[in-house]
């Protein structure tokens, strides 16, 4: 008898309670305890921060800056005088060094939300009525009810499944798995040349690996503007990965250790096999709603499966409110925290602020690709009159004192009153500057703002301000 | 007395007074709950293809394009590498001495 009222889940009142404990998540549920409500978040990972810190960008970049470093030691120290031994990669203490960071990461969301005063349910989250959330533990966590007044809903995305395709994480992997795989595959192939496939294409490229990228579009890097994607493709071409773009496949087998992948080319109907050790497909990324019991309430979704929100990020039911990859807009850690931050004030303060004109993009392939704003294809489509400002990294001071010059930085300005419309970087560091291109965007800054914003000497960030002065004159070193 | 901190609080001059009514999130195009172009969650999920089990080793050297359909339910069916492993002490002591990374 003891035993069954003490098992008995507890009921719990809460101001917000948050399901999800990604970057939308967690960054909703810090603020809304820093601005006074009692606030839970629920997560069902064992560990908070989402795809993003525990399978996703912060894994991602781990691998990416050693395999990075681990490519330059071994084939880029000599022109710079630095003569170096014997350069061996060991696996395990690589991917150590990312489960490192991942670790460190996580753990330090669990302390900000025990600094902030934010209830944290491990365990999976899903409706039992408009204002009651149940809570299923994992390991570590305890059954319970939750009633809220206000419900976040973050439960963010999952990989999309390539019909007919199995996943084993083995062999055939997605994201989660190219991420850890134990040996460097001799020979990768990749469907899908989105920022996730070229991401995990440069890493395995630079570990060894002969790298081929299967794409169904015409061009990589999805919403790239175009003439960044085709040097994107250029450059990644360059470092020794393969594209077959306009190419679908038609079938991937596993036989053994090894995948057999049959294509076909979308224009001319040509059939080809490829064989490969490790099969990543990396075609997108979908809303995850299982298991959120959301049918009880009779949410909606659009189409594609996400949940129909209004401007103020509220559901059908207006105190149950939707952020992140869940809901529209694109599936971006920094979206999310946006958002979170947003909803939270439209709760408590109700007015919040996202500018969809202005979430930045990044591929952390070397050289890196940015860009925020519109691009060409874009403005032609809505019919602006744009002029266009370049300057090439080859004529930037410190891009070739670091011998590292590929790219260059893009503006596309009003033609009326050069405010600035979009901005597209190819190369060393595009995703720091970025920020600028951002403020610029947010502001309202016309190119001639930044051509007279003094910018540091030697830095790649002058190559920014030369690019917003070519829109309007001339650039200077070019 | 009032503190200095509640006297001079600063308090906002805009004042967000515009239109109340429900209107479409900006990444929407255009759609609005209880709107048009909605579907329900129910209808949504039973029409999605789900990810496919991944095959027994035995069958692996023959797996197709035929496999049925799977769905992990929790973390802890994916393969020990993919599990969260648990804290250590320094972690804990980490945390708890409100050291945030991010």
């Amino acid at each position: 008898m003891l035993r069954s009222i003490t098992s008995r889940p507890i009921t719990q009142k809460h101001d917000l309670v948050v399901i999800g404990g990604g970057p939308g998540g967690y960054v909703a549920a810090i603020k809304a305890a820093q601005l006074g409500l009692d606030t839970a978040c629920i997560e069902k990972r064992g560990t908070l921060g989402g795809t993003c810190l525990n399978v996703g960008c912060i894994p991602s970049k781990a691998l990416l800056n050693n395999s990075h470093l681990y490519h330059t030691i071994k084939h880029d120290t000599q022109k710079r005088g630095i003569d170096v031994g014997d350069v061996k990669l060991n696996i395990e203490n690589f991917q150590k060094a990312k489960d490192t960071s991942v670790k460190q990461l996580t753990s330090g969301i669990e302390g900000l939300f025990k600094k902030n005063g934010v209830t944290y349910y491990k365990g999976s989250g899903s409706f039992v009525d408009e204002h009651t959330v149940k809570v299923n533990a994992i390991e570590g966590g305890e059954d319970a009810t939750l009633e809220a007044k206000n419900i976040i809903v973050a439960t963010g995305s999952e990989v999309t499944p390539f019909p007919g395709i199995t996943i084993d994480e083995e062999r055939i992997v997605s994201s989660t798995g190219a991420l850890s795989l134990k040996e460097v595959p001799k020979k990768l192939a990749i469907i899908g040349g989105g920022i996730i496939g070229l991401e995990m294409g440069s890493v395995y490229s630079r570990l060894g690996s002969e790298v081929t990228v299967i794409e169904f579009q015409g061009a990589i890097g999805a919403s790239m503007d175009g003439e960044v994607a085709k040097t994107t493709q250029k450059f990644l071409q360059k470092q020794g990965l393969k594209f077959k773009l306009s190419t679908k496949v038609t079938s991937a087998t596993r036989n053994g250790d090894i995948v057999n992948i049959e294509v076909e080319d979308v224009k001319k109907g040509t059939k080809e096999s490829i064989d490969a050790d490790v099969l990543l497909v990396a075609v997108g990324r979908r809303p995850h709603i299982e298991g959120l019991n959301a049918e009880v309430l009779d949410l909606e979704v659009d189409k594609r499966g996400r949940l129909v929100i209004d401007s103020e990020f509220r559901s059908k039911h207006p105190h149950i409110r939707v952020i992140g990859d869940v809901t529209f807009g694109p599936m971006l850690a920094h979206k999310a925290e946006e958002e979170g931050i947003a909803a939270v004030e439209y709760i408590t303060e109700g007015h919040g602020h996202v500018n969809y004109g202005n979430i930045p993009s990044v591929m952390y392939s070397h050289p890196e690709v940015a860009w925020v704003g519109q691009t060409e294809e874009q403005l032609k489509e809505a019919g602006i009159s744009y002029k266009v400002g370049k300057f090439p990294f080859v004529a930037n001071s410190r891009a070739k004192t670091n011998q590292d010059f590929d790219g260059f930085v893009k503006f596309l300005a009003d033609a009326e009153t050069e405010r600035v419309l979009g901005v597209h970087i190819i190369g060393a560091n595009a995703g720091e500057m970025i920020a600028e291109a951002g403020l610029a965007l947010e502001y309202g800054a016309s190119t001639e703002d930044i051509a007279r914003t003094c910018h540091a000497h030697p830095t790649l960030s002058e190559a920014f301000k030369e690019g917003a002065m070519a829109t309007f004159g001339k650039a200077i070193h070019f | 007395m009032r503190p200095t901190s509640i006297s001079l609080r600063h308090v906002p001059l805009i004042k967000f007074i515009g239109d109340r009514s429900v209107k479409p999130h900006p990444e929407s195009q255009g759609i609005i709950p209880n709107g048009q172009g909605t579907v329900k969650i129910s209808t949504f999920a039973a029409s999605q293809p789900k990810h496919s089990k991944p095959p027994s080793k035995s069958q692996q050297s023959t797996s197709s394009l035929n496999s049925k359909p799977f769905d992990f339910v929790s973390v802890n069916e994916l393969p020990k590498r993919f599990q969260n492993t648990p804290f250590e002490e320094s972690e804990i002591e980490s945390i708890n001495s409100g050291v945030g990374y991010l």
